[in-house]
């Protein structure tokens, strides 16, 4: 139970949930570039709704032609207007990659950095949050979450301070592969979060049953990761079948990418999806689809049974 | 727990890509350039020695390639992208030591008669790791610049390990020696299949062809013994 929810925080956050849970998804916005945005619920800020994952393709060591070549990833993403990049100490040299990347193209304004504190890296939250802070290069972090929910309650209350201290914007939590989700839902229900992380996309969509609704009743954002499962859903999906043509027709999705990211971000209660990618013409790929419409829910039903069919 | 666990994969402890697996055996050639006669010759002569019978001398010729393996592979590099590198990095250094011991308190096996297949099988594992191991990137279309090298790279090392310590010292020596060398192995055999690289089971069917060679070789001198008791 959180006990540190006062009335007024309380007041608060039910007035930016239910704005931000229940009227806002419903609209997305758009920027100036046609990228879809998406709100936060806890704040109404937007976010476009296509991020940037790091993890495995962002671990490349000090291997400076590796560097630069997912630096030139980064620069596309901010060229496409991107926001939302993900990290986490378990992703190797990725946080280091980040200062790399933000060192050459500098920090720009849509950056929303969004970092992890995970126990088995050892230090507390604040030591873990001062060395990724040095190895990005920032000041403070929009968003940092606790790990696949490893030690939670220590590294909640140390993110909660530090979120009242200013060093912070928006705290949250992680799961992934649809693990933990009883303990999961718990957190979400009992704590004062305002961003969770968790596994969603067309074949695994065991949180549609209570984790995304609950976000939308909680006010809570959603990253969705592993939007592709890892890969393995758009190789899988390319050898069975090509995008059929009533999805093209109805929403402009010419490739599964372009479907499997579309079905995700459509849902009301996602705010962002993070595919991660060591190429910038699949970044490309991956950023046209947070432009244009959505699928309607007919057509997500379609798709879901298309899918299964296969 | 167990729930927990559930939904795993292998490719889910591998935290990189299959691109940067390759740029680190090529960063490994990079550094190590212009050593790589020299390391195939220390890993030839080990072998040479081995197959004479100057068991100690063979064995000797083994630690500097895993100090050099451990340091240039492990611990200055796999170091920045698995957590776990730096551990696998001691663990050669260890195996190092050990062999270092091995040979300063061994006694020299000479040329045994009768378990000429045992031999044979165990040369052909440490040829394998000295003069094939490089050649399987290259065949695999990947070019000489990811080619493994004995003493700079830890599976070619591994594998020549295997063979000349099946040549050299006998029984439980043998198996001590062999210990780390088997479970880089397999480590390495799982990383490369949760990776998809083209020649993931290598490291296994050397390990294997060794335990064949390992197995063979004890039948062979638990037959000696039988008859050399019936006479």
């Amino acid at each position: 139970m959180n006990t540190n929810c006062t009335r007024r925080t309380a007041l608060k956050r039910l007035a930016t949930g239910v704005a931000g849970a229940w009227l806002l998804p419903r609209v997305p916005l758009a920027d100036p570039g046609g990228l879809l945005r998406k709100p936060i619920p806890a704040t109404g800020e937007t976010l476009p709704a296509v991020g940037l994952g790091t993890w495995r393709t962002f671990n490349v060591g000090s291997d400076r032609r590796l560097m630069d070549a997912r630096t030139e990833v980064v620069r596309a993403f901010f060229g496409h207007g991107g926001g939302l990049v993900d990290s986490s100490p378990m992703y190797g040299s990725a946080p280091d990659l980040m200062g790399y990347a933000l060192e050459k193209l500098g920090a720009p304004g849509t950056l929303f950095s969004a970092e992890k504190v995970w126990s088995p890296a050892g230090g507390t939250a604040r030591e873990q949050f001062a060395d990724l802070s040095g190895r990005w290069g920032v000041p403070r972090f929009d968003l940092v979450q606790v790990h696949n929910l490893v030690d939670w309650r220590a590294h909640l209350e140390a993110l909660k301070a530090m979120k009242a201290e200013g060093k912070l914007r928006y705290i949250g939590i992680t799961t992934s592969h649809g693990r933990r989700h009883r303990e999961f839902e718990r957190v979400m229900a009992d704590e004062a979060v305002d961003f969770v992380q968790l596994t969603y996309n067309l074949t695994h969509r065991e949180a549609e049953d209570r984790l995304l609704p609950l976000a939308r009743e909680r006010g809570l954002a959603v990253i969705a990761n592993r939007p592709y499962d890892g890969g393995r859903l758009v190789k899988g999906l390319k050898r069975r079948a090509r995008v059929p043509e009533w999805a093209e027709r109805a929403c402009g999705c010419r490739t599964w990418p372009d479907v499997l990211l579309r079905f995700i971000v459509s849902h009301p209660a996602v705010t962002c999806a993070i595919p991660a990618t060591t190429r910038v013409d699949h970044l490309d790929e991956n950023m046209r689809a947070g432009v244009g419409p959505l699928p309607s829910p007919e057509l997500r039903a379609r798709l879901v049974r298309h899918v299964e069919s296969l | 727990m167990i729930d927990a666990w559930q939904g795993y994969r292998l490719e889910h402890f591998i935290p990189f890509t299959p691109e940067v697996y390759l740029r680190l055996l090529e960063r490994v050639n990079e550094a190590a350039w212009p050593l790589h006669p020299a390391a195939v010759a220390l890993g030839l002569a080990s072998l040479v020695f081995a197959w004479r019978g100057r068991a100690r001398l063979a064995v000797l010729l083994l630690a500097p390639a895993w100090v050099s393996s451990g340091v240039l592979f492990h611990l200055q590099r796999y170091a920045e992208l698995n957590w776990a590198a730096p551990y696998l990095g001691w663990a050669f250094l260890g195996q190092a030591a050990l062999l270092l011991g091995l040979a300063l308190t061994g006694h020299e096996a000479g040329r045994r008669a009768g378990d000429a297949p045992h031999r044979a099988l165990a040369a052909a594992v440490a040829l394998a790791g000295i003069a094939g191991y490089p050649l399987v990137a290259v065949v695999a279309g990947h070019g000489w610049g990811h080619a493994e090298i004995f003493a700079l790279h830890p599976d070619p090392t591994a594998a020549v390990t295997l063979g000349v310590v099946l040549l050299a010292p006998g029984g439980a020596r043998a198996a001590l020696a062999a210990l780390v060398p088997v479970l880089w192995l397999a480590v390495s055999t799982l990383t490369l299949v949760g990776l998809g690289i083209a020649w993931a089971w290598a490291p296994a069917a050397l390990a294997a062809a060794a335990g064949v060679g390992a197995l063979a070789g004890a039948m062979n001198r638990g037959r000696a013994r039988s008859t050399s008791r019936a006479r």
